[in-house]
């Protein structure tokens, strides 16, 4: 890769010698943007190859005809025409392009002008990306742009890549929900481990306008991202260097075991049976005197550390001709030591790391006029190693054991068993829990992958035969590949016992052999390696007729096909589609946009594999009407609109739908066919099975989407506001059909019977301003979608309320819970319980008997709180900056969201002798009730799941909105002269945090985006950052 | 010019080659088997069959039940045998199906996990109708054709007769049901069919299968289904019939709807069904003695204790007309693990225990065919000699079917006790008299061979028509006859004809004790509308308890009290098929 770069960057320098042997004069210049030199510009001399680049200083020189013109140009400045008229000296000032009327907006295979798009786009810039001291594009895109909503469940290290939709759910189908991703016009998966530092925009395509040119995979929204391009001008090196401290940002609090075992006392009391721990046992509890046998542990502070380490680095070098423009990058990130580490020598580290390289060259040459040819190669490796199960295995065992099950090590020894601690209380060392046996074991898995992304593009410009037209094509190819390792072995474990002789009171003994490097396995599989090509060819057209009338088309077609080897049927995927595109702009007044896709999936049968996908949106720029009164209050007003069907082939790993499923041969499994005489000839039969059934009718699921949209500039500019409506059906949802009676036994296809609906809107206002030296600014934004089951073939249900149709997608249900049972007069009067044979107690839920049989039972099962995707989403950010200080931070938040805990996360004595927390103290005893304090549980019970207080309910369903400090950053660059003086352009030392403050009102202790009922999983980690950028 | 010409033309036949050609997004033609390359050929016919086989048996030993395999059965009480939800026997873990149906803890939204999903009898049912359309196409000879025909006809009834026997009358489905669309929901949602009808869609499959199928195989294909099965099928599906759960003019339970009662039974009492039901059963006797050529009670063995053993641990014992394929797979050890005295055999993980009650071991007399004297009193206890002396009295199928404390497990395994209270094995782990051993003789862990499940043997059809005549005031001489036969085989005193309510009281005693855990008395103390009689299916089940040390003594001890309902004489249908709306539940759930 290195040779590959230094021989482009060479080829690049070549091509921009130049030799001159025509009579010529020397002049020299500078170029400046209202007196501020400008660097790197293109001063061209008009008609020929020939030009320069301006240096540091903004200054160039050249020999030139002395009747030339000098084409001055620059990204994001007007280009000047500049006589050269026998002067010597020439300065010259370019005046920004920087106004609205010059932006452009990526959109699908293609970009547009901003002014003139009627879609619904929101955008998201790397600069911003890089502010996030995290892992992922997905988390760094938490609360940046609205209509985006990120969840992100997990904080473990490789493994924390957040949910991402667009506008909420509108489809039944957990599998097919996602937004299409495309890096560089190309579906792209992998886009999570991206560097964000070469990432230049992302642009969130939300309405049918924007993504019907996506047809059968636009119906989810789509998300482009674009990457950095080399800017003409002389090499700009840029280099950041972060390091940070992480930690968990919530971790559940656990009960010690003098707490525990009153608590677990008072719940066999509760239960009619005798307490296992005598008031000796309290006793060592209590005083800690005796921690072999009598421990103490925090089994979630004893496997996972407090604070970890982060860095990350970034270089990258950007810079070109005008022939030639390159931008390379380089990037590692790296996440170390989640997990405290076993007190043995295993032979192999026992390491917990996430080390991430990223190498990125994107090249843009103009060998000859007219042709343009990029080539984009990136490169994401990413190390994973996570030992003894990570963050699921830890989180388990914690949850799972009291705190006084095993001492863990003595004298740095694994114990297995011991021998003299209280009666009943189970032998656990969750060490040696998760090990390749159940016990002393410890493993290390390692998955190291590396994804490869090339683009190959190609535009040739036919102004020749009409001006406006061009052609274009791309080839992209990526491949991936996983290796997954896991190594393992076993401790030598030990037995302890108590020995009144011995004078530290105990003894022990290996009770089991360590082994070497025993069940040491390594797998790479070619199912882990996958392959994608992708073709697109286009035609463009874009003319201003008579300074009014601009005209763009587009029409393009498209092929993919994807190899991987876990695919049914062992078959490449493949995609086929054609788009299309036309606008026409009346003085960038009145606009029109007609977008349609046309393509096919291989999932549906001939006649209904090809979809057409249209859409229409108009705009009026109402601030461009000559009638409009010229003024600073509102100085741009645009409405906007757009209409059109978007398509959805997703469902899970399912192809070819409309296919019946091959008959496969086995051997019966559990189910052998066996015949012949016992000993004699007696064989077992292979079999055919049938496989699952093809539904000749499916086809594509269709969205209708309807947005309507208003962009406000206000006060000169300092105040924008962006406020867009949606509405969404969509119907012919893939979707398991449900109510066939088991009698059809046999396993049937999706058919497009579902039909959900979406609706609602996206506000965002920004301000800036500049006061003298400071320049501030804030903006806020804030997103509602809210979906509703029109239908999906769901069974009749007893009553109304257990319906889940006409809820939105992922409802929770469950029973009301109206308090606790506090008297023996309130029990006496309440309901029965199906979960209580033996009657409910005081001290036990109260629940809704929603249709007043007098028995409360799964019939009383109604909606319960929220779905568990927050309807709504909003951010509020701000900042300023003052001389070279510069402040911003931002708070992101949820809400009308709900999430569920069960089992050991959230019960205490999970099967008898499962953990307790904090919280589990302020439950529900006679005695605190009678002195007025504060209970939030009910009484405490011995192996809950199945027992009435743990029902789902609207107590365990609980409200998961909340408003997060997510990123503050404060940095300082530094002086013009201080920078001459070290030799640099530009460098800015900062410090950042990230997920600093979670306000929510959750009972548990838990990050409320943790969507395992469990909790196994690690909470989004908390970061200190501290970072220094150079330029030079 | 030529470059950009060049181009576009690359462009438009791009476009045109790859929208022409249709094939890119066709699934490429590949080496998948289709039902047409099934039947095209004999090999995969056959295979298919076995599938058939596979779906459409009563693998009443519940092996396995893991929800990722579709179509795999789970029988039998899960993690036990249904014998432990009757008087015969208990199954220590409380994790089992048995548990939940005696403590009356079952209902229509989870009888699925506890004993019997319908839907796995569907898919039999759905894979023999494909085989029933389709064999035709096949390239056999007319003859062979019509047998396999005649085995998939059986197979599709065994699996109605099994939905019958739990339910009452059931949806009957004679073909393979389309659905590809929500349209097509309608079409598929079969009502329940009559009592009636059911019992005659089986016996009418029986009768043409009978038809075609041959007496016996080839030696390597022994096992597939002879005539003798559809004639056995045909034979209890209608002794079922005729007996007091059905056949009556009173329903177990008051119903009002005209319809559902004709669903739950015959809506009268025939004694003429009982005629009927003796001439079917006495066709399967004729058929083994005349025309198969080869079945017979099993006479082989010396000791009539290693004869009535043979029987379940032998798979080419003649007497066995159909067995339903090995019990557990080869050396996976469900059949290990949840069938034998795991605390004292077996070291496996979750022991299931399965121990059999004092309540049933009074239905063996003792080997001269007197009753042994039961008269311990409940906490009292007696000597352990005692415990030895009594049930080593018991007669040969007690001795092969109950491993007592102070016997082996097998020859020259050494013997085994079953104290409470001993130091060195705290066996407070099983509750009965002592463990089932039927079927299980020298097993002990996950290599030992798994035996077959034993669907008909020729014995059940000796008591079947013995039963049936009694009821239809047939001949004493055949009856007597019918039911010493099997007493004969294992060296049993015969009886001698007194009338016909005292031999019934034989008939079903002698039942109980040759069909022992077979899953046969969970359904005739149904069908014989008994299992709500005090220590049948309700009530106290005692066990005696063992004490070691010095001076070992045992007690009698009632282990639990059992919970019955009526409306449990019938399966109510899966709650998740009721709120599809074409299913009528039975009444009381």
């Amino acid at each position: 890769m290195k040779k590959t770069l230094l021989i482009l960057i060479g080829i690049a320098y070549f091509l921009s010698i130049e030799n001159v042997f025509s009579q010529t004069q020397h002049i020299q210049g500078k170029v400046v943007d209202g007196g501020e030199p400008l660097p790197g510009v293109s001063v061209k001399i008009k008609n020929t190859d020939r030009g320069i680049s301006t240096n540091d200083a903004g200054e160039f020189s050249l020999d030139v005809p002395f009747d030339a013109v000098l084409l001055v140009s620059f990204l994001g400045y007007e280009t000047q025409e500049v006589l050269v008229n026998n002067r010597k000296f020439v300065t010259i000032d370019l005046q920004s392009t920087n106004n609205e009327l010059m932006d452009v907006v990526i959109v699908g295979y293609g970009q547009q002008k901003k002014i003139t798009t009627t879609g619904a786009i929101a955008s998201v810039s790397g600069e911003d990306l890089v502010k996030a001291p995290v892992a992922g594009i997905s988390n760094a895109l938490i609360g940046m742009a609205p209509g985006l909503q990120a969840v992100q469940n997990s904080g473990e290290f490789g493994n924390d890549k957040a949910t991402i939709f667009i506008r909420g759910m509108a489809t039944l189908n957990a599998g097919g929900r996602g937004p299409l991703i495309m890096i560089d016009g190309v579906e792209r998966e992998t886009y999570n481990n991206l560097d964000p530092n070469e990432i230049e925009s992302i642009n969130i395509l939300k309405d049918a306008s924007s993504t019907a040119v996506f047809g059968v995979r636009g119906a989810n929204g789509v998300i482009l991202i674009t990457t950095k391009q080399g800017k003409t001008g002389k090499p700009v090196i840029n280099f950041t260097s972060n390091v940070a401290a992480i930690q968990p940002s919530i971790l559940p609090e656990l009960l010690g075991s003098y707490e525990y075992a009153l608590l677990r006392n008072e719940a066999q009391m509760n239960m009619g049976q005798t307490p296992v721990f005598s008031e000796e046992d309290l006793r060592l509890y209590q005083t800690g005197e005796d921690p072999i046998f009598h421990p103490s542990k925090n089994w979630m502070e004893e496997l996972i550390k407090p604070f970890s380490f982060q860095q990350s680095y970034n270089t990258n070098i950007s810079g070109g001709t005008e022939r030639l423009q390159y931008f390379t990058s380089l990037g590692y990130f790296n996440q170390s030591g989640g997990y405290h580490q076993p007190e043995q020598d295993l032979g192999f580290p026992f390491k917990h790391t996430y080390d991430k390289y990223n190498i990125r060259m994107n090249f843009d040459f103009k060998p000859i006029e007219d042709l343009t040819i990029s080539l984009k190669l990136g490169n994401q490796i990413t190390d994973n190693s996570i030992p003894n199960g990570g963050a699921w295995g830890a989180f388990d065992k914690s949850a799972n054991l009291p705190p006084m099950t095993s001492p863990g090590f003595v004298d740095g020894k694994y114990i297995e068993k011991i021998t003299g601690m209280p009666a009943g209380v189970p032998n656990f060392n969750p060490w040696g829990q998760a090990g390749p046996t159940s016990t002393g074991g410890a493993f290390v898995t390692d998955d190291y992958s590396s994804t490869v992304n090339t683009n190959l593009f190609v535009k040739y410009d036919l102004h020749r035969i009409t001006p406006g037209l061009s052609v274009r094509a791309m080839g992209a190819y990526d491949s991936y590949y996983l290796k997954h390792k896991v190594r393992s072995r076993y401790f030598p474990a030990y037995t302890i016992l108590k020995d009144p002789n011995s004078p530290m009171g105990y003894t022990m003994y290996q009770s089991k052999e360590g082994g070497p490097f025993y069940n040491l396995s390594e797998s790479v599989g070619d199912n882990n390696k996958w392959r994608k090509m992708y073709t697109e060819a286009a035609l463009d057209y874009n003319r201003t007729f008579g300074e009014s009338h601009q005209i763009t088309g587009l029409i393009l077609a498209n092929f993919q096909r994807a190899f991987y080897p876990n695919l049914a049927y062992k078959l490449p995927t493949a995609y086929l589609g054609l788009v299309s595109r036309i606008t026409y702009a009346y003085k960038n007044r009145y606009l029109s946009e007609f977008n349609m896709g046309y393509n096919g999936s291989e999932n549906f049968p001939e006649g209904k594999r090809f979809g057409f996908f249209p859409s229409v949106s108009a705009g009026w720029v109402a601030s461009e009407e000559p009638f409009f009164p010229e003024n600073d209050w509102v100085t741009f007003l645009k409405f906007r609109g757009s209409y059109g069907e978007v398509g959805n082939d997703k469902i899970g790993g399912d192809r070819y739908l409309y296919l019946n499923g091959p008959y496969t041969l086995g051997n019966g499994g559990y189910q052998a066919v066996v015949f012949g005489e016992a000993g004699v000839n007696m064989t077992r039969f292979n079999m055919y099975r049938e496989g699952k059934i093809g539904n000749p009718d499916v086809t594509w699921e269709r969205a209708k989407k309807l947005n309507v949209g208003v962009e406000l500039k206000l006060l000169s500019n300092h105040l924008s506001i962006t406020a867009d409506y949606f509405e969404e059906k969509r119907d012919n949802i893939l979707w398991r059909l449900s109510t066939v009676p088991e009698l059809v036994a046999a396993e049937l296809p999706a058919a497009n019977i579902g039909k959900v609906e979406n609706k609602g809107y996206e506000i965002e206002v920004g301000y800036n301003n500049t006061v003298g030296n400071t320049t501030f600014w804030a903006k806020g934004a804030y997103a509602f979608a809210r979906n509703e089951i029109i239908f999906q073939d769901e069974a009749m249900r007893k009553y109304d309320w257990m319906l889940r149709t006409g809820r939105p997608i992922n409802q929770y249900f469950g029973l009301t819970f109206e308090g606790f049972y506090n008297t023996q007069e309130e029990v006496d009067a309440a309901p029965a319980s199906q979960w209580s044979t033996a009657g409910v107690q005081p001290g036990d839920m109260k629940y809704k008997d929603l249709n007043g049989d007098g028995i409360i039972s799964t019939d009383d099962m109604g909606p319960v709180g929220y779905s568990d995707w927050p309807e709504v989403t909003y951010s509020i950010s701000g900042g300023f900056s003052w001389k070279g200080f510069d402040l911003s931070a931002l708070f992101q938040g949820t809400g009308n969201v709900s999430v569920r805990f069960e089992s050991a996360s959230a019960y205490p004595f999970t099967s008898d002798w499962g953990s307790a927390q904090k919280w589990h103290l302020e439950r529900w005893t006679p005695e605190r009730y009678a002195n007025g304090e504060e209970i939030t549980f009910p009484r405490v019970e011995l192996s809950p799941a199945r027992q009435h207080n743990y029902q789902p309910s609207s107590f365990w369903v609980q409200d998961a909105s909340y408003i997060r400090l997510k990123n503050v950053e404060m940095g300082y660059r530094f002086t013009a002269d201080f920078l001459k003086r070290v030799g640099l352009t530009s460098m800015r030392v900062y410090v950042s945090g990230n997920n600093l403050v979670t306000w929510t009102s959750m009972k548990y202790s838990k990050d409320p985006d943790a969507r395992e009922l469990w909790g196994r999983v690690y909470p989004p980690m908390r970061v200190f950052n501290g970072g220094v950028n150079f330029q030079f | 010019m030529s470059m950009k010409k060049i181009i576009l033309i690359s462009i438009v036949t791009c476009v045109t080659v790859c929208f022409s050609c249709k094939k890119y997004l066709e699934k490429p033609i590949s080496s998948e088997v289709t039902l047409e390359d099934i039947f095209a050929s004999k090999e995969k016919t056959e295979q298919f069959l076995w599938n058939v086989y596979s779906t459409a048996s009563i693998y009443e030993f519940p092996f396995y039940w893991a929800a990722s395999e579709s179509g795999f059965y789970h029988y039998g009480a899960t993690y036990t045998i249904l014998a432990a939800a009757t008087d015969e026997a208990d199954a220590y873990a409380n994790l089992t199906g048995a548990e939940a149906f005696n403590t009356g803890n079952w209902s229509a939204s989870d009888i699925y996990w506890y004993e019997f999903r319908s839907e796995f009898c569907y898919k039999g049912i759905r894979n023999a109708n494909l085989f029933i359309e389709n064999i035709d196409q096949a390239p056999f000879s007319e003859t062979e054709k019509a047998a396999m025909k005649a085995e998939a006809i059986f197979l599709r009834a065994l699996m109605h007769f099994d939905l019958m026997q739990r339910l009452g009358g059931v949806a009957i489905v004679d073909n393979v049901l389309k659905v590809s669309s929500a349209e097509d929901i309608p079409e598929v949602r079969i009502p329940r069919s009559s009592f009636e009808e059911t019992v005659n869609f089986i016996v009418n499959s029986c009768d043409e299968a009978a038809r075609s199928l041959p007496n016996a195989y080839a030696s390597q294909y022994r096992g597939r289904i002879v005539k003798g099965a559809a004639l056995a099928l045909k034979a209890r599906t209608l002794l079922y019939a005729a007996s007091p759960l059905f056949n009556s003019d009173d329903a177990y339970r008051p119903v009002s709807d005209p319809a559902l009662r004709a669903m739950i039974g015959y809506t009268n009492y025939d004694s003429e069904r009982w005629r009927i039901a003796a001439d079917a059963n006495k066709a399967v006797l004729d058929w083994a003695k005349n025309e198969s050529g080869w079945c017979e009670l099993y006479q082989g063995k010396e000791n009539p204790v290693d004869r009535y053993e043979e029987i379940f641990i032998n798979p080419n014992v003649n007497e066995i007309i159909l067995d339903a394929g090995l019990m557990g797979p080869t050396a996976t050890n469900y059949f290990v693990r949840f069938m034998t005295p795991g605390t004292v055999v077996y070291t496996g993980t979750d022991p299931v225990n399965i121990g059999v009650t004092f309540n049933f071991t009074k239905f063996y007399q003792k080997a001269d065919g007197t009753d042994q004297v039961w008269d311990e009193q409940e906490g009292v206890a007696y000597p352990y000699a005692e415990y030895r002396r009594k049930l080593g009295e018991l007669e040969p199928r007690f001795q092969a079917s109950v491993f007592q404390s102070g016997t082996e497990w097998s020859r020259g395994t050494g013997t085994v006790y079953h104290f409470y209270e001993q130091q060195s094995r705290l066996l407070d782990l099983y509750n009965g008299v002592g463990f089932l051993r039927k079927f299980l003789k020298g097993v002990r862990n996950g290599s030992s061979p798994a035996p077959k499940w034993i669907t008909f043997r020729l014995a059940e059809f000796y008591l079947n028509y013995a039963e049936a005549l009694n009821e239809a005031n047939g001949s004493s001489g055949e009856i007597m006859d019918a039911l010493n036969t099997v007493r004969e085989r294992v060296e049993m005193p015969p009886y001698t004809y007194t009338n016909q309510a005292d031999m019934r009281e034989k008939i079903r005693r002698e039942r109980a004790v040759e069909l022992s855990f077979e899953q046969h008395r969970y359904f005739d103390v149904r069908r014989w509308k008994i299992a709500g009689t005090d220590g049948v299916m309700k009530g106290g089940m005692y066990g005696l308890r063992l004490a070691g040390g010095t001076e070992p003594t045992y007690k009698l001890e009632k282990f639990e009290d059992r919970v019955w309902d009526d409306k449990m004489y019938l399966y109510p249908f899966r709650v998740s098929e009721i709120d599809l709306g074409y299913i009528v539940q039975n009444p009381g759930w």
